[in-house]
Protein backbone atom coordinates (compact mmCIF):
# COMPACT_ATOMS: atom_id res chain seq x y z
CA UNK A 1 0.00 0.00 0.00
CA UNK A 2 3.11 2.49 0.75
CA UNK A 3 3.89 2.48 -3.02
CA UNK A 4 0.32 3.13 -3.85
CA UNK A 5 0.51 6.73 -4.77
CA UNK A 6 -3.13 7.97 -4.28
CA UNK A 7 -2.86 6.44 -0.87
CA UNK A 8 -0.11 8.73 0.13
CA UNK A 9 -1.43 11.21 -0.58
CA UNK A 10 -4.35 10.88 0.77
CA UNK A 11 -3.07 10.07 4.19
CA UNK A 12 0.71 11.25 4.77
CA UNK A 13 1.40 11.14 8.21
CA UNK A 14 0.10 7.56 9.41
CA UNK A 15 3.54 6.10 7.88
CA UNK A 16 5.52 7.99 10.46
CA UNK A 17 4.00 6.68 13.65
CA UNK A 18 4.98 3.43 13.95
CA UNK A 19 4.33 2.75 17.18
CA UNK A 20 0.83 3.43 16.98
CA UNK A 21 -0.35 -0.51 15.01
CA UNK A 22 1.57 -1.91 17.63
CA UNK A 23 0.05 -0.41 20.19
CA UNK A 24 -3.77 -1.00 19.62
CA UNK A 25 -2.57 -4.76 18.59
CA UNK A 26 -1.43 -5.15 22.03
CA UNK A 27 -4.34 -3.27 23.74
CA UNK A 28 -6.31 -5.79 21.69
CA UNK A 29 -4.84 -8.65 22.71
CA UNK A 30 -5.19 -7.35 25.99
CA UNK A 31 -8.70 -6.96 25.96
CA UNK A 32 -8.94 -10.78 24.20
CA UNK A 33 -7.28 -12.05 27.08
CA UNK A 34 -9.55 -10.34 29.68
CA UNK A 35 -12.74 -11.15 28.06
CA UNK A 36 -11.31 -14.68 27.67
CA UNK A 37 -10.75 -15.09 31.78
CA UNK A 38 -14.06 -13.28 32.37
CA UNK A 39 -15.92 -15.98 29.81
CA UNK A 40 -13.93 -18.57 31.14
CA UNK A 41 -14.54 -17.62 35.13
CA UNK A 42 -18.04 -17.04 34.00
CA UNK A 43 -18.64 -21.09 32.68
CA UNK A 44 -16.12 -22.91 34.09
CA UNK A 45 -16.21 -26.89 33.93
CA UNK A 46 -15.70 -29.29 36.98
CA UNK A 47 -13.44 -32.59 35.86
CA UNK A 48 -14.74 -35.67 34.39
CA UNK A 49 -14.11 -37.10 37.81
CA UNK A 50 -16.15 -35.49 40.10
CA UNK A 51 -19.04 -35.38 37.92
CA UNK A 52 -18.77 -39.30 37.47
CA UNK A 53 -18.56 -39.38 41.49
CA UNK A 54 -21.51 -36.89 41.86
CA UNK A 55 -23.38 -39.24 40.12
CA UNK A 56 -22.10 -43.02 41.48
CA UNK A 57 -22.35 -41.80 44.84
CA UNK A 58 -25.87 -41.12 44.79
CA UNK A 59 -27.87 -43.88 46.04
CA UNK A 60 -31.11 -43.48 43.74
CA UNK A 61 -28.48 -43.33 40.47
CA UNK A 62 -26.73 -46.64 41.56
CA UNK A 63 -29.93 -48.15 42.35
CA UNK A 64 -31.32 -47.28 38.39
CA UNK A 65 -27.87 -47.95 37.30
CA UNK A 66 -26.97 -45.16 35.49
CA UNK A 67 -23.57 -43.99 34.99
CA UNK A 68 -21.55 -40.70 33.36
CA UNK A 69 -20.87 -40.38 29.77
CA UNK A 70 -18.92 -37.59 29.20
CA UNK A 71 -19.06 -34.02 28.56
CA UNK A 72 -18.75 -32.23 25.02
CA UNK A 73 -19.82 -29.11 23.39
CA UNK A 74 -23.63 -30.49 23.73
CA UNK A 75 -23.07 -30.70 27.29
CA UNK A 76 -22.62 -33.19 30.26
CA UNK A 77 -24.24 -36.68 29.50
CA UNK A 78 -25.53 -40.01 31.73
CA UNK A 79 -26.36 -43.12 30.36
CA UNK A 80 -29.13 -45.83 31.31
CA UNK A 81 -28.53 -49.37 30.32
CA UNK A 82 -32.00 -51.00 29.73
CA UNK A 83 -33.63 -52.65 32.36
CA UNK A 84 -36.52 -55.28 33.12
CA UNK A 85 -37.16 -53.91 36.16
CA UNK A 86 -37.89 -50.10 35.08
CA UNK A 87 -40.51 -51.11 32.86
CA UNK A 88 -43.55 -48.59 32.83
CA UNK A 89 -46.11 -50.20 30.50
CA UNK A 90 -45.39 -54.30 30.42
CA UNK A 91 -47.31 -54.33 27.15
CA UNK A 92 -45.03 -52.22 24.76
CA UNK A 93 -42.08 -53.06 27.59
CA UNK A 94 -41.45 -49.44 27.64
CA UNK A 95 -39.43 -47.78 30.10
CA UNK A 96 -41.26 -45.72 32.80
CA UNK A 97 -41.90 -42.30 31.91
CA UNK A 98 -40.81 -41.74 35.71
CA UNK A 99 -37.33 -42.88 35.15
CA UNK A 100 -36.93 -40.62 32.23
CA UNK A 101 -37.79 -37.98 34.66
CA UNK A 102 -35.13 -39.03 37.65
CA UNK A 103 -32.58 -39.13 34.89
CA UNK A 104 -32.93 -36.07 33.07
CA UNK A 105 -33.60 -34.09 36.83
CA UNK A 106 -30.21 -35.97 37.61
CA UNK A 107 -28.28 -35.13 34.19
CA UNK A 108 -30.09 -31.18 34.84
CA UNK A 109 -28.27 -31.09 38.35
CA UNK A 110 -24.78 -32.22 37.07
CA UNK A 111 -25.19 -29.45 34.09
CA UNK A 112 -25.49 -26.70 37.48
CA UNK A 113 -22.77 -27.77 38.90
CA UNK A 114 -20.84 -28.48 35.83
CA UNK A 115 -21.28 -24.59 34.96
CA UNK A 116 -21.11 -23.59 38.88
CA UNK A 117 -17.89 -25.11 38.38
CA UNK A 118 -17.81 -25.91 42.54
CA UNK A 119 -20.24 -28.69 44.46
CA UNK A 120 -22.45 -26.03 45.88
CA UNK A 121 -26.12 -27.46 47.25
CA UNK A 122 -28.37 -27.52 44.79
CA UNK A 123 -32.19 -28.28 44.38
CA UNK A 124 -34.45 -28.78 41.20
CA UNK A 125 -37.25 -25.92 41.63
CA UNK A 126 -39.03 -26.66 38.71
CA UNK A 127 -38.64 -29.04 35.81
CA UNK A 128 -40.85 -29.24 33.14
CA UNK A 129 -40.42 -32.49 30.71
CA UNK A 130 -41.94 -33.15 27.34
CA UNK A 131 -42.27 -36.51 26.10
CA UNK A 132 -42.18 -36.87 22.23
CA UNK A 133 -42.23 -40.59 21.52
CA UNK A 134 -42.02 -44.19 23.65
CA UNK A 135 -38.24 -45.23 24.41
CA UNK A 136 -36.86 -48.01 22.17
CA UNK A 137 -37.26 -51.04 24.24
CA UNK A 138 -33.60 -52.69 25.04
CA UNK A 139 -31.31 -49.89 24.31
CA UNK A 140 -29.20 -47.64 26.11
CA UNK A 141 -31.20 -43.84 27.30
CA UNK A 142 -28.61 -41.30 27.12
CA UNK A 143 -29.28 -38.00 28.76
CA UNK A 144 -27.89 -34.67 27.55
CA UNK A 145 -28.36 -31.70 30.14
CA UNK A 146 -26.69 -28.09 29.30
CA UNK A 147 -26.88 -25.12 31.80
CA UNK A 148 -27.37 -22.40 29.33
CA UNK A 149 -28.00 -19.24 32.15
CA UNK A 150 -26.41 -18.97 35.62
CA UNK A 151 -27.11 -16.46 37.66
CA UNK A 152 -26.12 -16.32 41.35
CA UNK A 153 -28.82 -18.11 42.53
CA UNK A 154 -30.60 -19.44 39.49
CA UNK A 155 -29.80 -22.16 36.96
CA UNK A 156 -31.66 -22.58 33.51
CA UNK A 157 -31.01 -25.77 32.05
CA UNK A 158 -32.25 -27.58 28.85
CA UNK A 159 -31.70 -31.39 28.44
CA UNK A 160 -32.80 -33.83 26.35
CA UNK A 161 -33.49 -37.62 26.13
CA UNK A 162 -32.38 -39.64 23.39
CA UNK A 163 -31.52 -43.10 22.01
CA UNK A 164 -28.07 -41.80 20.44
CA UNK A 165 -29.47 -39.43 18.37
CA UNK A 166 -29.89 -36.59 20.23
CA UNK A 167 -31.76 -34.89 17.14
CA UNK A 168 -34.61 -37.67 17.61
CA UNK A 169 -35.44 -37.50 21.35
CA UNK A 170 -37.57 -39.17 23.25
CA UNK A 171 -38.16 -36.34 25.78
CA UNK A 172 -36.80 -32.95 26.19
CA UNK A 173 -36.87 -31.18 29.47
CA UNK A 174 -36.44 -27.26 30.83
CA UNK A 175 -35.63 -27.10 34.71
CA UNK A 176 -34.49 -24.52 36.86
CA UNK A 177 -32.57 -25.19 39.47
CA UNK A 178 -31.96 -23.01 43.32
CA UNK A 179 -28.19 -23.12 43.83
CA UNK A 180 -27.88 -22.37 47.91
CA UNK A 181 -25.72 -19.72 49.67
CA UNK A 182 -24.67 -21.73 52.97
CA UNK A 183 -26.67 -19.38 54.91
CA UNK A 184 -25.56 -17.73 58.09
CA UNK A 185 -27.57 -20.14 60.31
CA UNK A 186 -25.89 -22.95 58.96
CA UNK A 187 -22.28 -20.80 59.14
CA UNK A 188 -23.11 -20.15 62.80
CA UNK A 189 -23.86 -24.06 63.17
CA UNK A 190 -20.75 -25.14 61.39
CA UNK A 191 -18.34 -22.81 64.24
CA UNK A 192 -19.88 -23.37 67.20
CA UNK B 1 -66.12 -37.72 40.44
CA UNK B 2 -63.75 -41.24 40.99
CA UNK B 3 -65.64 -44.26 40.80
CA UNK B 4 -63.76 -46.64 41.20
CA UNK B 5 -64.46 -49.94 38.21
CA UNK B 6 -64.37 -53.25 39.86
CA UNK B 7 -62.54 -55.06 36.74
CA UNK B 8 -59.09 -53.24 37.39
CA UNK B 9 -58.41 -53.10 40.49
CA UNK B 10 -55.33 -50.46 41.23
CA UNK B 11 -54.11 -53.45 43.24
CA UNK B 12 -53.51 -55.58 39.93
CA UNK B 13 -52.47 -52.35 37.90
CA UNK B 14 -49.12 -51.86 40.09
CA UNK B 15 -48.56 -55.00 40.58
CA UNK B 16 -48.28 -55.05 36.58
CA UNK B 17 -45.77 -52.23 36.55
CA UNK B 18 -42.47 -53.73 36.90
CA UNK B 19 -41.01 -49.46 37.65
CA UNK B 20 -43.96 -49.05 40.69
CA UNK B 21 -42.41 -52.46 42.25
CA UNK B 22 -38.81 -50.85 41.88
CA UNK B 23 -40.88 -47.85 43.90
CA UNK B 24 -42.43 -50.32 46.19
CA UNK B 25 -45.90 -48.19 45.65
CA UNK B 26 -48.79 -49.13 48.11
CA UNK B 27 -52.46 -47.98 47.29
CA UNK B 28 -54.39 -46.98 50.28
CA UNK B 29 -58.01 -46.49 48.86
CA UNK B 30 -60.85 -44.37 51.36
CA UNK B 31 -64.06 -44.41 49.83
CA UNK B 32 -63.63 -43.13 46.57
CA UNK B 33 -59.94 -41.07 47.24
CA UNK B 34 -57.28 -43.27 45.75
CA UNK B 35 -54.03 -42.50 47.78
CA UNK B 36 -50.43 -43.76 47.12
CA UNK B 37 -47.86 -43.87 49.22
CA UNK B 38 -44.08 -44.77 48.60
CA UNK B 39 -42.27 -45.78 51.65
CA UNK B 40 -39.00 -44.88 52.29
CA UNK B 41 -35.87 -46.96 50.85
CA UNK B 42 -32.50 -46.05 51.23
CA UNK B 43 -31.69 -46.82 47.31
CA UNK B 44 -34.48 -43.38 46.85
CA UNK B 45 -32.06 -40.87 48.21
CA UNK B 46 -30.52 -38.31 46.23
CA UNK B 47 -28.75 -35.90 48.25
CA UNK B 48 -26.86 -38.25 50.94
CA UNK B 49 -25.73 -34.95 52.94
CA UNK B 50 -29.44 -32.95 53.80
CA UNK B 51 -30.24 -36.06 53.51
CA UNK B 52 -33.62 -35.92 50.87
CA UNK B 53 -35.19 -38.22 48.44
CA UNK B 54 -34.11 -37.37 44.86
CA UNK B 55 -36.38 -35.20 43.09
CA UNK B 56 -36.66 -37.26 40.08
CA UNK B 57 -38.22 -40.26 43.11
CA UNK B 58 -40.93 -37.49 43.49
CA UNK B 59 -41.38 -36.88 39.69
CA UNK B 60 -41.76 -40.67 39.09
CA UNK B 61 -44.23 -41.19 42.06
CA UNK B 62 -46.38 -38.07 41.04
CA UNK B 63 -46.41 -38.84 37.50
CA UNK B 64 -47.56 -42.55 38.37
CA UNK B 65 -50.08 -41.55 41.22
CA UNK B 66 -51.58 -39.59 38.47
CA UNK B 67 -51.12 -42.31 36.10
CA UNK B 68 -53.40 -44.77 38.39
CA UNK B 69 -55.59 -42.28 39.15
CA UNK B 70 -56.63 -42.27 35.75
CA UNK B 71 -56.55 -45.65 34.65
CA UNK B 72 -58.66 -46.51 37.35
CA UNK B 73 -61.52 -43.79 37.29
CA UNK B 74 -61.87 -43.93 33.24
CA UNK B 75 -61.42 -47.57 33.27
CA UNK B 76 -58.58 -47.78 30.67
CA UNK B 77 -57.17 -50.92 29.31
CA UNK B 78 -54.08 -49.48 28.23
CA UNK B 79 -51.82 -47.83 31.07
CA UNK B 80 -52.26 -43.59 29.87
CA UNK B 81 -48.74 -42.09 28.30
CA UNK B 82 -47.73 -38.82 29.89
CA UNK B 83 -46.92 -36.28 26.90
CA UNK B 84 -46.15 -33.04 29.22
CA UNK B 85 -45.50 -33.03 32.89
CA UNK B 86 -44.39 -30.26 34.91
CA UNK B 87 -44.11 -30.37 38.40
CA UNK B 88 -42.96 -28.34 41.00
CA UNK B 89 -40.39 -28.94 43.46
CA UNK B 90 -41.92 -27.14 46.99
CA UNK B 91 -39.82 -28.67 50.10
CA UNK B 92 -36.54 -30.92 49.82
CA UNK B 93 -38.42 -34.13 50.63
CA UNK B 94 -37.20 -35.89 53.76
CA UNK B 95 -35.81 -39.62 54.21
CA UNK B 96 -39.57 -40.69 55.31
CA UNK B 97 -42.87 -42.15 54.03
CA UNK B 98 -44.44 -39.94 51.25
CA UNK B 99 -48.19 -39.73 49.78
CA UNK B 100 -49.63 -38.38 47.14
CA UNK B 101 -53.36 -37.64 45.95
CA UNK B 102 -54.35 -36.97 41.92
CA UNK B 103 -57.10 -34.72 40.92
CA UNK B 104 -58.76 -35.41 37.30
CA UNK B 105 -59.47 -31.40 35.88
CA UNK B 106 -60.18 -32.63 32.41
CA UNK B 107 -60.88 -35.77 30.34
CA UNK B 108 -61.03 -35.61 26.45
CA UNK B 109 -60.98 -38.17 23.84
CA UNK B 110 -57.30 -38.00 23.80
CA UNK B 111 -56.00 -35.98 26.29
CA UNK B 112 -56.45 -35.76 29.80
CA UNK B 113 -55.25 -32.99 32.21
CA UNK B 114 -54.44 -34.28 35.55
CA UNK B 115 -52.80 -32.79 38.76
CA UNK B 116 -51.29 -34.58 41.62
CA UNK B 117 -49.27 -33.45 45.29
CA UNK B 118 -47.08 -34.74 47.19
CA UNK B 119 -46.89 -34.59 50.91
CA UNK B 120 -44.79 -36.27 53.66
CA UNK B 121 -46.32 -34.51 57.35
CA UNK B 122 -49.51 -32.87 56.42
CA UNK B 123 -51.48 -32.90 53.52
CA UNK B 124 -51.45 -28.86 53.68
CA UNK B 125 -47.83 -29.03 53.40
CA UNK B 126 -46.84 -30.22 50.06
CA UNK B 127 -43.81 -31.46 48.83
CA UNK B 128 -44.10 -30.92 45.26
CA UNK B 129 -47.03 -30.67 43.28
CA UNK B 130 -47.62 -31.63 39.33
CA UNK B 131 -49.34 -30.86 36.44
CA UNK B 132 -49.94 -33.54 33.62
CA UNK B 133 -50.96 -34.32 30.39
CA UNK B 134 -51.52 -37.96 29.63
CA UNK B 135 -52.83 -39.30 26.17
CA UNK B 136 -55.29 -42.30 26.40
CA UNK B 137 -56.61 -44.70 24.30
Amino acid sequence: MSDCFFFDARRPKAQYVPTAPFLLKANLFLKLFLIQRVVSKKMPHLSDDILQQLVETIPYMKAIGASYLGHDAEGVSLKLPYREDLIGDPHTRVIAGGVVTALLDHGCGLAVWDAVGEFKPIATMDLRIDYMRPATPELDLIITASCYKLTRSVGFVRAFAHDGDIHDPVAAAQSAFIISKPSLKSHQKASA
Amino acid sequence: MITLQPTITPEHLFAQIPFARFLNLELDIAGTELRTHMPFAPHLIGNPLVPALHGGVIGAFLEMTAMVQLAVAENLEQTPKPVGVSVQYLRSAKPVSTYAEAHINRVGRTIANIEARAWQDARENPVALLQAHFLIG
